[in-house]
C-alpha cells in the first residue's frame, strides 16, 4: 500500500506543543495547562526523544491521560546503518509502546557526530545531493518496519548546506523514494532560504505537498557574527515573517496535513498564544 | 561514499578554527588528502568561512562531555601548561580529525591526546589519562549474555569483552587520580576559589612511585564502573584482546582450554570477523 493511501488512515491531531526531556519548571509553558486553558492548541504533544534518557514527569503526566503523541527521535541518523544496533531498536520500541504515537519523525540529518555516545550531539543537515538520497531512505523505510509507525522526516536547520539540490528538491526525492510523508519545519525552511539567498517561497512548487503530513513553526533570532548575519532556530515565540510565509503558504495547500507544532516549549503561555492564534487562523483559510 | 566523507570534514572544520583557516587559505594542501571529490571542494570553498566558526562555543560543548569522563588527566594537563587552550587543541589533533574520519567515539580519542600532550610535561598526565580511559571502556560497554559456549574454534577472532576496561599504569597512579579528584571536589564546592591565589591547588598530588599496578575495570552496564586488581597473565591476555584478535594468538603460551575460559567467564567474547 502506498504512502498517499495510507496516509488517509492516519489520525488528525490538530495544533499542539513540543516538549524535550527536562524542559518545564516555573515560568515555562507546561502542556497540560496548555490543553486545559486551550484545549485547541493544545491538541497532542509532540514529545522530543533520545531513548537512552527516556521520558520526562511531563511526557508522562500527558501519558497518564492518554492524550494523543508523536515520537520526534533525537538521535538517529538515518542514512548509517550502524544505527539501528539491537539495544537501540530494542528501547525505541518499548517507547513507541509507552507512547502509542500517531507517527514518528524527526530531523534527518546528522543528530551526532561518529557512534551514538555522550557528548556526541549536534544537528547538521544532510549534503544535499542525489548520491545522500539512497541510504537515508533505507533508513526511513528500516525505522518503519522496526516500529510499525510511519517515519516523517524532517528538514534541519544548519550553519551552512552543500550539494547540488535544493533542500525541498531534496526532501521531495526522498520521501517519494522512501514512499513516506514529510514533517517541513517552517522556520528551518526560512533559515534555509536566507542562507542561500532565495525568497521563501522557492522550490516550493516543486514540492509533493500531498506527503506534507506535519509542519513546525517556531521563532528565530537574528545575529551578527563578525558583520554576517546568522539566524539562530532558537524557538522564541515570535517567528519571522519568512517563516509565516512559508507556514501559510503550505497549510492552504497541503490536503493531508494532520498536525501543526508550534516549538514554543522553553516560553511561558502568554506570549505564544498569538503565535498559536495565527497558526490556527492559518489552518481554517485552507 | 564520498558524500559521507564531505560531511565528515564539514563536522571537523565546524570543530578547528585551524582547519579552516587551512582549507581557505591554502585549500589545496589542506584538502589533498581529504576524499571529496573537486565539485565538493569547491562547495565548501563557496560557503562563507565565518559560518565555520558563527558558533565559537561548539567545541566547548563536545570537551564538557569528554572532561566528565577525564577529570584526572586533564587537571593535570591544564595545571602543568596553564592554559585551557591546551584542551581546545584536541580539536586540531590527529586524534580528534581520525576519530572523526573513521566514525569512531571522542573519549578514547580525548584520552590518547591527553596521554600524548602529557607526555613532555608530566608522567603523571599519561598514566591517569590511561586509567580513565580504561574506566570509559568499561562504561560504555555491556556484559556479554551468561550462556555458557563451546569451545571457541582457534580461528575465532576475539575480543576482550566491551564492558571490561584492563589498564597496567606506572605505581602510584591511582593515588594520584585520587588526590586531583580531591582538589577537584574542593573547587566545586567554592567554584570561585579556582580564581584566587590561595584557593586549592595540585602541589600536595603525589608522584609516581613504586610497581606498577595492573586493574581491571567493569562496568554495569548502566554507567557505573568499579576498579578491581588483575592478575599478570589475565591482564596480559585481555590487553592483547582489546582489538580483535585471533583466538590462536591469544591462546600462545597458555593452558590449552585458556581463551574458552574466557569465553564461558564472560571475560572475552567471539567477535564478528
Amino acid at each position: 500500500m502506498s504512502f498517499l493511501t495510507r496516509v488517509k488512515k492516519l489520525p488528525r491531531l490538530g495544533l499542539g506543543v513540543s516538549t524535550e526531556y527536562g524542559v518545564g519548571g516555573a515560568g515555562v509553558l507546561d502542556p497540560l495547562e496548555l490543553r486545559r486553558l486551550h484545549p485547541t492548541y493544545g491538541g497532542f504533544l509532540e514529545v522530543g526523544v533520545e531513548a537512552a534518557k527516556g521520558l520526562d514527569a511531563n511526557a508522562r503526566a500527558w501519558l497518564t491521560r492518554r492524550w494523543p503523541t508523536t515520537y520526534h527521535f533525537l538521535d538517529i541518523n538515518l542514512d548509517e546503518p550502524e544505527e539501528f544496533d539491537p539495544h537501540w531498536l530494542g528501547e525505541v520500541r518499548a517507547l513507541v509502546h509507552e507512547l502509542r504515537p500517531a507517527w514518528l519523525c524527526g530531523d534527518a540529518g546528522l543528530w551526532h557526530l561518529g557512534p551514538r555516545d555522550r557528548g556526541h550531539m549536534l544537528l547538521l543537515p544532510p549534503i544535499l545531493t542525489h548520491e545522500s538520497i539512497g541510504p537515508m531512505a533505507a533508513g526511513i523505510a528500516r525505522l518503519r518496519e522496526e516500529t510499525g509507525r510511519e517515519v516523517l522526516p524532517e528538514n534541519p536547520p544548519g550553519p551552512l548546506f552543500l550539494g547540488d539540490l535544493h533542500l525541498l528538491d531534496f526532501f521531495g526525492r526522498l520521501a517519494e523514494a522512501a514512499d513516506t510523508g514529510l514533517l517541513l519545519d517552517c522556520a528551518h525552511l526560512a533559515i534555509y532560504q536566507q542562507q542561500q539567498g532565495h525568497d521563501p517561497l522557492t522550490a516550493l512548487d516543486g514540492l509533493p505537498l500531498d506527503r506534507v503530513v506535519e509542519l513546525h513553526v517556531a521563532g528565530a533570532m537574528v545575529r551578527n557574527h563578525e558583520g554576517l548575519e546568522i539566524v539562530e532556530d532558537d524557538h522564541t515565540p515570535e517567528p519571522l515573517p519568512a517563516t509565516w510565509e512559508i507556514y501559510e503558504h503550505v497549510a492552504a495547500r497541503a490536503p493531508n496535513l494532520k498536525a501543526v507544532v508550534f516549538e514554543c516549549e522553553k516560553n511561558s503561555l502568554e506570549p505564544c498564544l498569538p503565535g498559536f492564534a495565527r497558526i490556527a487562523a492559518g489552518w481554517r483559510r485552507a | 561514499m564520498s558524500a559521507v566523507q564531505l560531511q565528515r570534514l564539514v563536522v571537523r572544520m565546524l570543530h578547528d578554527p585551524q582547519l579552516v583557516a587551512a582549507v581557505y587559505e591554502s585549500p589545496e594542501t589542506a584538502l589533498a588528502d581529504e576524499e571529496v571529490t573537486a565539485t565538493e571542494r569547491t562547495w565548501i570553498l563557496a560557503q562563507d568561512r565565518r559560518r565555520f566558526t558563527a558558533d565559537p562555543l561548539r567545541p566547548r560543548r563536545v570537551l564538557k562531555g569528554l572532561l566528565d569522563e577525564y577529570k584526572g588527566s586533564a587537571a593535570l594537563l591544564v595545571g602543568a601548561t596553564r592554559r585551557v587552550a591546551s584542551l581546545d587543541r584536541f580539536f586540531a589533533s590527529t586524534a580528534f580529525h581520525a576519530a572523526i574520519r573513521q566514525r569512531r567515539a571522542l573519549a578514547p580519542a580525548f584520552g590518547d591526546y591527553l596521554a600524548t600532550e602529557g607526555a613532555a610535561l608530566d608522567p603523571r598526565i599519561a598514566a591517569v589519562a590511561r586509567l580513565e580511559q580504561a574506566f570509559s571502556r568499561a562504561r560504555r560497554g555491556r556484559a556479554p549474555s551468561t550462556a555458557r559456549l563451546a569451545p571457541v574454534a582457534a580461528d575465532a577472532v576475539v575480543m576482550t569483552a566491551p564492558h571490561l576496561g584492563p589498564v597496567r599504569v606506572p605505581g602510584g597512579t591511582l593515588a594520584v587520580l585520587q588526590a586531583v579528584e580531591q582538589v577537584l571536589f574542593e573547587i566545586s564546592l567554592t567554584p570561585v576559589a579556582a580564581l584566587a591565589e590561595d584557593g586549592p591547588t595540585l602541589a600536595a598530588v603525589p608522584a609516581l612511585a613504586g610497581d606498577d599496578e595492573l586493574y581491571l575495570a567493569v562496568g554495569d552496564g548502566k554507567g557505573a564502573v568499579t576498579l578491581e586488581p588483575c592478575a599478570p597473565l589475565l591482564l596480559e591476555s585481555l590487553l592483547v584482546a582489546v582489538e580483535p584478535v585471533d583466538a590462536g594468538r591469544l591462546a600462545w603460551n597458555r593452558p590449552d582450554d585458556w581463551v574458552s575460559r574466557l569465553v564461558n567467564d564472560r571475560l572475552v567474547v567471539v567477535a564478528a570477523r
